[in-house]
């Protein structure tokens, strides 16, 4: 019987394609956090090549799609709304407000501005549905969806009170992080950016929300065929 | 002295309004009521109206049920959780969907000051029953146990959910896990914490952890499911009674009655609540 034992490679192992796959996550959500500041064109040295942040901007919005699923308290096998369909409505809604943001800015949309916008839209989902679940007996959150319910009923109230929320949270945040970590001066344009880059966000996070399924599957189909043909389905 | 005055006269006006609110069934026949017993009222206006559960009842006609509460704490305010479970011919392919009904409820608090707030009735007639907003299974399962439900589904659960009730001595959140668990039909001492909500909504779960809990196939074998939010005033000296109204429905009807506080103060709020079988011919 030969022996195998010596002179042969090592079979592959299993764990160093996992601590590999590990790896590029822990980069593509650092290279978000990089990116992450205000004022979105402040002069900054990119530590990351453009095949990098390519792929950073596809993680991210997997990240956007599969936190729409949390946001509207779908489940993933049972909702009504596809991943794709999710992640084609929220694209078209995503380029829409950035398209806006460089006009009212008067900036180039660079790779960084994207990616920064991605995670401001990835840190209010995930703020969102955490004061949501927390709202259950915290006083504070019901206080906050009571009183804004009151005035704008009793779904829409509770959603745009985390929405709120979720939005002042995330914008201290993006000050604080542009303060002391990006050393940036937070006055004036940082501002504004800051408060246009969250307050975009929050509307990305309440209308995926409160849309229905429906929704985003006839978004889905107008991209397919625009025109009359969509809306009449 | 006019302040005194005034104070005296809200409450009054207050009292004599809860009790004009008290069941008119009840009134009539509260007296001769067992307590933890259901009963049906056949009519309204004779002693010989009041018979016991176990009667059967006809098809395709409305009935009226009484249910008299237990006299041994002077909980004031409750809300009862009336679980109708009509079983069909043929057991259904996935659990039914699950009506929602609600008698209005004069006991709700609100806002930072926890100021009184009244919870209008929703289809709480006998003839509107079967016009009742219906909801998923899963997604009613969802809402009382993780306490957030799928858009599809949110707006009646919303109408539908009282979120907080002076129980008489303090406004209490119905979202407690002590309370929203017996809103389920199924596993009623499971209503998690933040962290496991927080990873099961977030999709981890589902995309990596175990397989999460099925409704169990008893479900299957009722043709409609109904939940009828009931709720009593306790007076001095008087336990609490209410009546919710049952459709002949189906080959019998499963009635589960939970007195939310009554569960909370004993500490049963995990196991499953009475419940009485009711045939249908």
């Amino acid at each position: 019987m030969p022996d195998n034992s010596a002179g042969e490679p090592p079979p592959p192992l299993e764990n160093s394609k996992l601590e590999n796959e590990i790896w590029w996550v822990v980069r593509r959500v650092e290279i978000l956090l990089q990116s992450w500041t205000t004022p979105v064109n402040a002069p900054t040295v990119n530590t990351f090549t453009r095949d990098d942040g390519v792929s950073a901007r596809a993680f991210a919005l997997i990240l956007i799609v599969a936190l729409a699923f949390a946001v509207r308290g779908d489940r993933q096998a049972t909702a009504g709304a596809t991943f794709t369909a999710l992640a084609g409505g929220l694209a078209v809604i995503m380029s829409f407000l950035l398209n806006m943001f460089g006009r009212t800015f008067r900036v180039t949309l660079s790779e960084r501005m994207i990616l920064s916008a991605y995670m401001s839209t990835i840190l209010v989902m995930i703020f969102f549905f955490l004061l949501e679940i927390s709202s259950r007996g915290n006083w504070l959150a019901v206080f906050a969806q009571e009183t804004v319910g009151e005035v704008l009923g009793k779904e829409l109230g509770p959603a745009v009170a985390m929405t709120v929320l979720a939005v002042i949270l995330v914008f201290l945040l993006l000050l604080m992080k542009a303060w002391l970590w990006d050393k940036q001066t937070v006055k004036g344009k940082a501002l504004k950016h800051a408060v246009a880059l969250t307050v975009g966000s929050g509307v990305i996070v309440l209308t995926v929300s409160l849309l229905s399924s429906q929704v985003f599957q006839t978004a889905i189909e107008c991209l397919k065929e625009p025109g009359w043909a969509c809306s009449t389905k | 002295m006019k302040r005194s005055l005034l104070v005296t006269a809200i409450v009054v006006a207050i009292s004599s309004s809860a009790m004009a609110q008290t069941d008119a069934y009840c009134r009539r026949f509260e007296s001769r009521m067992q307590p933890g017993q259901l009963y049906q009222a056949r009519c309204a206006d004779r002693d010989d109206c009041l018979v016991p559960v176990s009667a059967a009842i006809k098809k395709d006609e409305n009935h009226r049920f009484l249910y008299r509460t237990g006299t041994s704490q002077p909980v004031q305010n409750s809300l009862a959780v009336v679980q109708l479970k009509y079983v069909g011919i043929s057991p259904q392919i996935k659990p039914s969907n699950v009506a929602l009904s609600r008698q209005q409820v004069n006991f709700g608090c609100y806002g930072w000051r926890k100021r009184a707030y009244v919870y209008p009735a929703i289809s709480a007639e006998a003839e509107e029953m079967g016009r009742a907003a219906e909801v998923s299974y899963d997604n009613y399962d969802q809402f009382y146990r993780y306490g957030y439900s799928a858009p599809s589904d949110r707006s009646a659960l919303q109408d539908f959910h009282v979120r907080r009730y002076h129980n008489g001595s303090a406004c209490v959140y119905t979202d407690s896990p002590e309370r929203a668990g017996q809103f389920l039909f199924e596993r009623r001492n499971d209503v998690p914490g933040f962290f496991r909500t927080a990873w099961r909504r977030s999709g981890i779960q589902e995309a990596v952890g175990p397989a999460l809990a099925q409704p169990s196939n008893d479900l299957l074998k009722y043709q409609r499911l109904h939940v009828y939010l009931a709720n009593y005033q306790k007076r001095p000296d008087a336990a609490g009674c209410f009546s919710f109204p049952v459709q002949g429905r189906g080959s019998s009807i499963e009635i589960a009655i939970s007195d939310v506080e009554e569960n909370v103060r004993a500490r049963t709020y995990g196991s499953s609540p009475p419940s009485w079988t009711v045939s249908v011919y």
